[in-house]
């Protein structure tokens, strides 16, 4: 069955090949001269330049707007470079109370020791109203238990007691 | 020969085990160690110490204060430090200077428990010493075993 129709597939394509030009056509073409058309080379150069002439005006344009965003992506990069920079070294030296606050490190050494509770024992016992930011365990007062907070942080053992 | 091989072995094993044992026991003894600190001539306002027995032969188990009346009350340490062998001690006085202790003064006393056949091989590191106005002094440290009667 299949074999079949395979062959009339065959037999369909053969007949197309068969197919011949319309006489029209044919008699149209043995009209023609045998011999090659001159065309001077003068006006070869000129379809040539104005080919060339056409692409190039074509392709300038592109390339210089590309050329001109990477100018401005690359301003813009060490404008930007500039300011971070200026931002990090001309920023201002932090004011010791707005320093870095660690809760605790009274005296500003970057740990908290027993001198922290010792600076805050001694500010209790010459009675002004000291800053909430002393208020270690935020009871709303700062006194004596936030003194021992400090203390016991001084202590406080991070291996618990193995050496 | 070969039975007589195999007792040998199972004998020292057994005599090893037994030694172990006794030890494991806790044939232990309690040692106090006093702990100083020299501040020479300026008033000690406050201390801070680490102490640690180095061979691991010991262990804390209690902690009191020293011997000048500033520094009587037992110093803040962490409880976790009990039964371990490294503690970190630390007192202040907010006394004027002139109760202060200055020279070589007791601050604290350690207690510890340890083997009694081992001898204590402890490291005592200052952290931090200050006068009455908070200023860091130099001062240094020494540990001495009490004697016992």
């Amino acid at each position: 069955m299949a074999q079949r129709s395979f062959m009339a597939e065959l037999s369909k394509h053969s007949q197309d090949d068969n197919l011949e030009a319309p006489p029209r056509l044919v008699s149209a073409f043995k009209k023609l001269p045998d011999e090659q058309i001159f065309v001077p080379p003068s006006i070869d150069e000129t379809v040539v330049m104005a080919a060339r002439r056409r692409l190039t005006s074509q392709l300038l344009p592109r390339s210089r707007w590309f050329r001109w965003r990477l100018w401005g992506a690359a301003t813009a990069l060490i404008v930007a470079a500039a300011i971070l920079t200026r931002l990090s070294t001309n920023r201002p030296a932090p004011l010791p109370n707005q320093a870095a606050f660690i809760p605790g490190d009274l005296n500003h050494d970057g740990r908290v020791d027993i001198l922290d509770a010792f600076t805050l024992a001694k500010q209790l016992k010459s009675g002004p109203q000291l800053d909430l930011r002393l208020d270690i365990n935020g009871d709303g007062i700062v006194d004596e238990r936030d003194v021992a907070i400090i203390a016991a942080r001084a202590v406080r053992l991070e291996k618990g007691g193995r050496s | 020969m070969k039975t007589l091989g195999v007792i040998l072995i199972f004998r020292l094993a057994a005599a090893l085990y037994a030694e172990q044992s006794v030890a494991e026991e806790g044939r232990s003894r309690f040692r106090a160690v006093d702990i100083y600190l020299d501040s020479k001539s300026a008033p000690l306002a406050a201390y801070q110490l680490e102490f640690s027995v180095t061979n691991g032969y010991a262990r804390i188990v209690g902690i009191e204060g020293g011997e000048s009346p500033t520094f009587r009350q037992p110093p803040f340490y962490d409880p976790k430090a009990i039964q371990h062998d490294r503690v970190i001690i630390a007192a202040f006085s907010t006394a004027s200077p002139a109760s202060l202790p200055h020279g070589k003064t007791r601050v604290a006393t350690i207690h510890l428990e340890y083997a009694d056949n081992q001898e204590l091989e402890a490291e005592l590191k200052l952290h931090t010493a200050a006068d009455s106005e908070g200023t860091k002094i130099s001062a240094e440290t020494a540990f001495e075993e009490r004697k016992t009667k």
